[in-house]
């Protein structure tokens, strides 16, 4: 109870005394601040911008919502849907997608409102697909640009590389996306698969969502089937994502568009079949003609060249009848749809796309966009937003912060280097603060002040000024950290576990650095020459 | 007997060599005595005052209060016993400048038990006793020099030690205001029957103290 009179003592003794905390607090003040743009800069760290918008050039947005995350999502046991992470030395290509993918894939509950929001407003962006419900929204979704080839309002996706190429051709995973000018037909889509590149770290997955049924299917092939899918069926299209970065370093591929390579119909009622194609073997194991429930359509032996890697057909329900006319097959009645999986590279899905076309006169092939960074800036100007940028948005740093060429770990770094030059700056003044009350010790000690009390009196004295600094640089910082989470579309979720962090970080530092130099401080008081210093000494 | 001290010696080793700065010194100070210790600057006065108080560790003899020798005590000991039976007073003051006259006073007070209400009644009243008891509010930097020193008189008292020491504690004063503080020393012994041990160079001690011990070269040299 004395030393309690004693930190009051200390406590006034500051507050009387603020020119002389100033500085102490001033350098506590710019360090909170340093430490709120290096936590800007660690955005993108899992947890905190899984959800951040991705912007490519191509008209395409690229929106990633951690599916298991979200509220409804029940995904059977062992089906999964992303990718795994490469393991330490592996040969995964796909490394850009950590972690993210893997934060994804083993949290459940991890999807804030904030989140789920910011997909529902990126949904709203495209006609037709607000009616998507956060539950429906399946773990990435990449959405066509208006007025486009099609709108989409929940497809997953999986992709593959082409090693030779550096492109790579991707399995669409799906829910249900719409034509133009067709009646909403909902489709189930699948998964291809990359031969080339499967290894235990190299697997895709995906699941379709339809009507409340659900297949999941991993390597192309349908891990679970609960039952079958009734809704599935009608328009399926053929389109690969259009990659970037990677010939020189796998680790840096990035997606920067979408291609639609063709708009296929397929026949109702088709599901049982197309899950047998994907059993283990894929189609190479089914030989023409054998399907069951009636003869395979001659085109699969035209998209299937021995050399293609990966990429997913969908095929409108109206040309699938008349694809299967052709080859002398009665579908039974229903839904259904038809997956091709195509291996090779870009080059080659455009020659399955001529053979489609070439099968199916009557079909109508959409309007493939072109990748050309101009034009399609142009369609859209909300999306003018260099790549640059939206990779660095993608990291969930902000252009500003993360130059092009300068790696973020060493913007974090410089960060972080910052903040303890500016933290030891603060360890020093109040240092300076605490010897400057040596003739005040002295007396206390004359007077018969111990330890304990000298300590509470120093000990009031650092905690004023330190909270002062806090609170000086955190009336500064939090608005500064609040704008730049907001900006980033990180939502009030992202913006209160940023404050979390930058408050974690100013008491992180701020307490143990006082009590250490308020440990010095009671040493040195108890070391002080009493009388040397009352006497002027 | 208050306080003894017998043969006393101190000796400080430097990086120049030893000096011997209190030698053989024997001092007897019975209780409501006004003692003053006299003599030129470096006379040892000062080393003097701190073996007796506690601060310093002699290199030879020993220091008594009431039969309890000083340097046998452990240091929480020591702590213990200034803050109950002694009390100083220094040339500069060395009154916390942030607080006021007041918290000045119940500063050390609160190293004993009691209740704020308590300390600042005790305040009050040790700063009526040295005739500043309109004072209480005012900080240190709002007095002058002499009403500071009767502050830092009132803090030594604050405790009610058995003996205050002083160290030239009228040396930044000007001669009215030494006569003022001496006069309020001699009241306190007289009144109070509060025992001083002063240091000093200034003659005008000599009119009020009841010893007058000279010192010189670290020995006592003449009562």
């Amino acid at each position: 109870m004395r030393n309690a009179a004693f930190w009051r003592f200390g406590w006034r003794m500051a507050r009387r005394s603020l020119s002389r905390s100033a500085l102490a607090a001033i350098s506590l003040a710019v360090a909170t601040l340093v430490a709120a743009f290096s936590l800007t800069i660690d955005t993108g760290q899992p947890g905190t911008a899984a959800v951040a918008a991705r912007r490519y050039l191509g008209g395409s947005i690229i929106v990633q919502i951690p599916a298991l995350a979200l509220p409804g999502v029940d995904l059977p046991s062992g089906a999964s849907w992303a990718w795994q992470p490469p393991a330490p030395g592996g040969n995964g290509p796909l490394g850009w997608l950590d972690p993210e993918l893997a934060w994804a894939g083993t949290s459940a509950a991890a999807a804030t409102p904030a989140e789920v929001a910011r997909a529902s407003a990126l949904l709203a962006h495209f006609p037709g697909v607000a009616q998507a419900t956060p539950v429906e929204a399946l773990p990435a979704l990449w959405a066509y640009a208006p007025g486009r080839y099609a709108r989409v309002d929940v497809i997953a996706r999986s992709a593959a590389v082409d090693r030779a190429t550096g492109f790579a051709s991707g399995a669409i995973t799906a829910g249900r996306y719409f034509l133009p000018g067709e009646a909403d037909q909902p489709v189930a889509l699948v998964d291809g698969y990359r031969p080339a590149l499967t290894s235990a770290t190299d697997r895709s997955a995906g699941y379709s969502r339809d009507n409340g049924r659900l297949v999941a299917l991993s390597q192309g092939r349908p891990e679970v089937l609960p039952a079958p899918v009734p809704a599935v069926g009608g328009n399926l299209s053929l389109m690969v994502p259009i990659w970037t970065g990677g010939a020189a370093d796998w680790s840096r591929l990035r997606p920067v568009g979408l291609r639609v390579v063709g708009a296929y119909a397929v026949p109702e009622g088709h599901w049982d079949w197309i899950s047998q194609k994907l059993t283990p073997g894929g189609m190479t194991a089914i030989p023409a003609g054998s399907a069951p429930g009636g003869p395979v359509p001659s085109s699969n032996q035209v998209v299937e060249p021995a050399d293609w890697t990966t990429g997913t057909v969908l095929v409108p329900a109206g040309y699938w009848r008349t694809l299967a006319a052709q080859v002398g097959w009665s579908p039974p009645a229903g839904r259904g749809a038809w997956v091709l999986n195509l291996q090779g590279g870009l080059a080659d899905l455009n020659q399955v796309e001529a053979a489609l076309q070439q099968a199916l006169p009557d079909a109508t092939v959409a309007e493939v966009p072109a990748l050309d960074a101009a034009t399609s800036l142009q369609r859209d100007p909300a999306l003018a937003v260099p790549v640059q940028d939206a990779l660095a948005a993608e990291r969930g740093a902000t252009p500003t912060q993360t130059s092009p060429g300068v790696p973020p770990w060493i913007a974090r770094l410089t960060s972080l280097a910052g903040y303890v030059v500016a933290v030891l700056l603060f360890g020093g003044n109040l240092y300076v603060i605490v010897i400057n009350r040596r003739r005040e010790v002295a007396a206390l000690r004359a007077a018969g002040a111990g330890m304990g009390e000298v300590a509470a009196l120093l000990g009031a004295e650092i905690g004023a000024v330190a909270s002062l600094g806090a609170i000086c640089g955190l009336a500064v910082a939090l608005p500064f950290l609040t704008w730049q989470v907001l900006s980033n579309g990180l939502g009030i979720g992202g913006m209160l576990a940023a404050w979390g962090r930058l408050l974690a970080v100013v008491v992180g530092g701020t307490l143990p650095l006082a009590a250490v130099t308020l440990a010095l401080a009671t040493i040195w008081a108890a070391r002080l020459p009493v009388l040397a210093v009352l006497r002027g000494g | 007997m208050l306080l003894e001290a017998d043969d006393l010696t101190k000796i400080y080793v430097t990086g120049y060599g030893s000096v011997e700065a209190v030698r053989g010194v024997t001092l007897r100070v019975n209780a409501g005595e006004f003692v003053v210790l006299a003599g030129p600057s470096g006379c040892g006065k000062t080393t003097l005052l701190g073996m007796l108080g506690g601060f310093e560790t002699p290199s030879g003899g020993a220091v008594r209060l009431q039969g309890q020798e000083l340097n046998q005590l452990p240091p929480h000991e020591l702590v213990r016993l200034r803050r109950t039976h002694l009390g100083f007073i220094f040339q500069g003051f060395h009154l916390l400048q942030n607080l006021t006259a007041a918290e000045n006073l119940t500063l050390p007070l609160a190293m004993r038990p009691g209740t704020a209400a308590t300390r600042e009644a005790r305040a009050q009243e040790l700063l009526e006793l040295v005739g500043l008891g309109g004072r209480a509010r005012h900080f240190p930097y709002q007095m002058s020099g002499g009403e500071q020193q009767r502050v830092a008189i009132a803090r030594a008292l604050a405790n009610a030690p058995q003996v205050v020491f002083g160290d030239e504690p009228t040396a930044n004063l000007d001669e009215d205001t030494t006569r003022a503080v001496l006069d309020l020393f001699a009241r306190l012994n007289r009144e109070l029957g509060q025992t001083f041990v002063v240091a000093t160079h200034d003659p005008l001690f000599a009119d009020y103290a009841g010893r007058y011990v000279r010192m010189r070269d670290g020995r006592l040299v003449g009562s």
